[in-house]
């Protein structure tokens, strides 16, 4: 059930929703927050049966895990601790990383272990984190025991269960105990109306419009060139970030209903003056995670300076390889954590950008890097790239050539197919600027939701409206594709 | 604020979805206008319901159908309505119902694709245009829910292609169409394929690209639910019109090919069965079996559910000969006959047409007009007997064609009238009337340029109109003497046209 499905929006979330209310206010709390937790195994085994077990198993044993992680005088906690970070990376790399690690043995070594590719279980790379999170912070005395029920619903709790945003226990946890019995405010209702309504609009109306392009531009990247490739990658950069953000401006907006604020999980990222501004604006809460999991247990910045940038290095590939395995995401990884370095040794050289080539550089530098995130193999990376940099030639589409030479008047420019087959240029120009436009200028989603008390209540709610109405039209012939980050 | 937001919201929401359902239907779909803007809707609002043979379908019924013959055959107006598989077949039926009465008979040799028909995007832009008709025809209801259900990539390309708040047919509109449905009722008078409409004859049927079987493919026991509910939408709406006294018949279409059901047969037949028993399970005559219509590759036009211009008089008597076998035609009167009908019918809503074109005209100063600007000068109506206006020129179409404007009150003074013509391969005098007095006979033979005296003031009607009406000796067809597949009679091609003092 996707969260832009009207399975989701006109039956699920209305019922579970109204039934959430209905039984805090005759029943209390603790059954209103058994009851959220079960819809959310039910939303979560809507997309497959086969998956749950697998998130029951999970839950299940991070959950007795914790409880001897949280009895302070127990003398093998650190034990423990290991041991769940083993079971969680043991699950993790299992169904992730296994297939990948084999193959390329068999390619390195020459063996010829046969393994067949297994189904990723949905969401596995964001609760098996968010885990991990708990089980060192129930190490550290971090948080509070909780019942099974309670744990569950921290780690199913369905907005945030597929896609995140990543959560503490400790900032979700506490506002199911403070809503107890008492209506949702007026202030949650709006912004969290509010702001479901914005996600949808951008993966409705953004994402799964520039999604056409993108994936016709990538089905055939060795035919690309100049043109072709930039528009085919610029459409695949925006998508992303209209795809994720608008999934999270989703799952917060559905939190919000229940009462609970989830953390803000982007912060208009391509409008990042650096590499390190776009991390603190890109995913914010997987961000959030490495450094506090990974960087600094590494040691941080409290280490001579070659530990850093080493640090660095590894904390993004990490987050590279968190993403999916594959070379295309290590190198996608490691391009980042290059350039963290590039960025944190021109900074010591104090020598500042002004301020919109720092934004252009940050913007070329991310978006080359996502050729290698899209791309599903290096080779298909490197045609791509090359085409951007013009080595596969430079094509303009016919119908430019016409209209350049409508206006010359003259001949000057021959006449040439347009890579994308089918696609008017006109449109993909369209919607990129428009996207670009929503991406680069206007205040973002959250800045728009929760910044500032509503001044003019009635044209917020028109244009929410109107933005539905969009949506339920540009919905209609629209090819009905799962979000990008469901894939991790 | 917060919460006048959340109350404001759902009235928002109703208001705007009020809101787009008004503007989509008062300024995104074309206006009925005062002449119906496809020749087929002229002729089913045109001709008697009660009596009539209605033919629906896509374009195999389209290029298949022998009006004239059926006519002929069972002494009913025949209509063919059919035009092209992509049409919802739910608007088809919708608009049937409207538009016919007790005693009608419709007929639907359905391309097989019909049965697991969906909406197209190609169908729902032209039905809030050219097609408005098929909008038109819906309920309230169901007016509503296609305002919901037509996409937004349809909504954007229709309104930069044909603009928005169209209102009623505009003067340039009645130009054209006074041209269009005069041409077509010329062509076709019981609505089926105009001979420049047909394709040039592919010699061999392999050339299509697809096998019979793939290209007419019937699948009807592998369809999911869904895609049964366009079906199940025609179904009820046939059961409506059965339910009104309109007898309602499905037969196979008519394919070409000797390889036709061949391929697969046994899934074929099998898949038949199934969809013929599932409409007389719902109550809906079906009748024959797909071979009856099956015909060998010497009748083949370019694809297997077009036969060629030849085949259809004998693939109109089998249709007949099956028909009446099983009694559905009622008795019929030998002196029907639709062309005649409809031809007056025509000629009076031309007239009126007419009559309100030239008395709206804006006055003329009698400057010169050149033919590639007829289309967007209002000053000059181009009444019967005109082709659509070319590049440099605009054909008159058959034997007598009229222009009528209003001179300005400098122009009523002038004395000549200078036009610049060209003939169609036969050079023959000219004849021409002013408000019904005859002039003296033009030849542009010799000069193609002629100033002809004619002191304006003498000829000026009570509405200060001047009309002109050219009458063509031995109009020619350029099919019966070219190449080219134009059944257009034409003789005069004028380029300009001028007052002089």
């Amino acid at each position: 059930m996707l969260f832009s499905s009207k399975e989701f929006i006109l039956y699920f979330l209305p019922a579970v929703w109204i039934s959430y209310i209905v039984i805090s206010q005759f029943s209390g709390r603790r059954y209103a927050k058994i009851f959220i937790a079960l819809a959310s195994i039910v939303f979560y085994a809507w997309w497959k049966l086969e998956y749950l077990p697998i998130l029951l198993i999970s839950v299940v044993v991070n959950f007795f895990l914790s409880k001897y992680l949280l009895k302070n005088n127990y003398a093998y906690r650190k034990s423990i601790l290991t041991a769940g970070i083993i079971f969680n990376l043991g699950l993790l790399g299992y169904f992730k990383y296994t297939y990948f690690i084999i193959d390329q043995l068999n390619i390195h070594t020459g063996t010829s272990f046969s393994f067949e590719p297994i189904l990723l279980p949905l969401a596995i790379s964001f609760f098996t984190f968010q885990q991990l999170a708990y089980l060192v912070d129930a190490y550290k005395n971090k948080v509070q025991p909780s019942v099974f029920f309670d744990y569950l619903l921290f780690v199913s709790f369905f907005p945030q269960l597929i896609a995140g945003p990543i959560v503490h226990h400790q900032e979700m946890m506490p506002q199911f105990e403070a809503n107890n019995k008492q209506l949702p405010s007026w202030e949650n209702l709006r912004q969290g109306v509010q702001i479901f309504i914005i996600g949808l609009f951008k993966k409705i109306v953004i994402a799964d419009t520039l999604a056409i392009f993108a994936d016709q531009g990538w089905a055939a990247p060795g035919q690309l060139t100049f043109f072709d490739a930039w528009g085919t990658t610029l459409c695949y950069t925006f998508q992303l970030y209209f795809d994720f953000s608008g999934y999270s401006d989703m799952a917060i907006g559905a939190a919000l209903l229940f009462g609970i604020r989830l953390p803000l999980n982007f912060n208009s990222p391509y409008k990042a003056l650096n590499i390190q501004d776009f991390w603190r604006r890109w995913h914010m809460t997987l961000s959030r995670w490495l450094r506090d999991y990974i960087y600094i247990p590494l040691g941080g910045s409290r280490v001579k300076e070659p530990k850093i940038l080493l640090n660095l290095v590894i904390t993004f590939l990490l987050g590279g390889i968190w993403h999916g395995a594959g070379w295309t995401f290590i190198l996608w990884g490691l391009i980042h954590g290059l350039g963290t370095i590039i960025h944190r040794l021109w900074s010591r050289l104090k020598i500042p950008l002004p301020k919109w080539s720092a934004w252009l550089l940050t913007f070329v530098f991310i978006h080359f890097a996502w050729v290698f995130f899209r791309a599903t193999s290096l080779e298909e990376a490197y045609h791509v790239a090359q085409a951007m940099i013009g080595i596969n030639g430079v094509r303009i589409p016919q119908l430019y050539t016409e209209f350049i030479n409508s206006i010359l008047n003259y001949h000057l420019l021959g006449p040439d197919v347009p890579a994308w087959s089918g696609v008017i240029p006109s449109r993909v120009i369209f919607y990129l600027g428009f996207a670009a436009i929503i991406a680069f200028i206007p205040k973002n989603s959250g800045e728009i939701t929760f910044e500032k008390p509503l001044r003019f209540p009635i044209i917020a709610a028109l244009t929410s409206a109107a933005m539905i109405l969009i949506c339920i039209l540009t919905s209609i012939d629209a090819e009905k594709s799962p979000f990008l980050y469901f894939n991790f | 604020m917060n919460k006048r937001y959340v109350i404001a919201f759902p009235i928002s929401l109703l208001a705007i979805f009020v809101l787009y359902a008004i503007f989509f239907q008062k300024a995104l779909i074309y206006d009925q206008g005062k002449i119906p803007l496809s020749y087929k809707q002229l002729l089913l609002e045109n001709t008697t319901p009660g009596n009539r043979i209605i033919f629906e379908s896509g374009s195999n019924a389209h290029h298949s159908i022998d009006g004239e013959t059926l006519e002929e055959l069972t002494g009913h107006p025949v209509l063919i309505l059919a035009d092209n598989a992509g049409v919802y077949l739910p608007d088809k039926l919708s608009r049937l119902l409207h538009f016919t009465k007790p005693g009608d008979l419709i007929i639907m040799p359905l391309e097989w694709s019909y049965y697991t028909g969906q909406i197209h995007n190609e169908h729902l832009q032209h039905s809030m245009s050219d097609a408005s008709h098929y909008f038109h025809s819906l309920k309230s209801l169901e007016k509503l829910k296609r305002t919901l259900e037509t996409p937004i990539s349809v909504l954007l390309n229709h309104a930069i292609q044909n603009g928005i708040f169209k209102k009623d047919s505009t003067d340039d509109d009645i130009k054209q169409l006074h041209r269009h449905i005069e041409s077509e009722f010329l062509a076709a008078p019981y609505g089926g394929i105009k001979p420049d409409e047909v394709n040039p004859r592919k010699a061999d049927p392999s050339s299509f690209g697809l096998s019979c079987d793939q290209y007419t493919y019937l699948g009807f026991d592998e369809h999911t639910p869904t895609q049964r509910n366009a079906l199940l939408l025609s179904i009820e709406l046939i059961l409506k019109l059965k339910k009104q006294g309109i007898n309602v018949v499905l037969i196979p279409p008519v394919v070409v090919g000797n390889d036709c059901y061949t391929e697969n047969r046994p899934n074929f037949a099998r898949s038949f069965a199934q969809l013929k028993s599932f409409l007389t399970s719902k109550g809906i005559t079906f009748i024959g079996d797909p071979e009856i219509f099956k015909m060998s590759d010497e009748y083949y036009l370019d694809s297997p559910y077009h036969i060629i211009p030849e085949a259809r008089k004998i693939y109109s008597i089998k249709l007949f000969e099956l028909l009446d076998h099983h009694h559905i035609f009622t008795p019929g009167d030998k002196n029907t006959n639709t062309k005649e009908t409809i031809g007056i019918t025509l000629k009076q809503k031309l007239k009126k047409l007419e009559d309100f074109a030239s008395q709206n005209l804006p006055p003329w100063n009698g400057a010169l007009i050149q033919t590639n600007s007829l289309q967007s000068i209002p000053e000059i109506q181009f009444l019967t007997g005109w082709s659509s206006p070319e590049t440099t020129h605009i054909w008159s179409l058959n034997k007598s064609s009229s222009i009528v404007f209003k001179p300005s009150e400098k122009a009523k003074n002038m004395n000549k009238i200078q036009l610049e013509a060209n003939y169609f391969l036969v050079s023959e005098l000219t004849g021409l009337d002013i408000n019904g007095t005859p002039l003296e006979s033009l030849d542009f033979s010799i000069n193609s340029i002629i100033s002809l005296p004619m002191p304006l003031s003498e000829y000026i009607d009570a509405h200060g109109l001047i009309k002109l009406t050219f009458k063509h000796t031995n109009p020619q067809r350029p099919i019966d003497n070219t190449d080219i597949q134009d059944s257009r009679l034409l003789k005069l091609q004028l380029k300009s046209i001028s007052l002089k003092d």
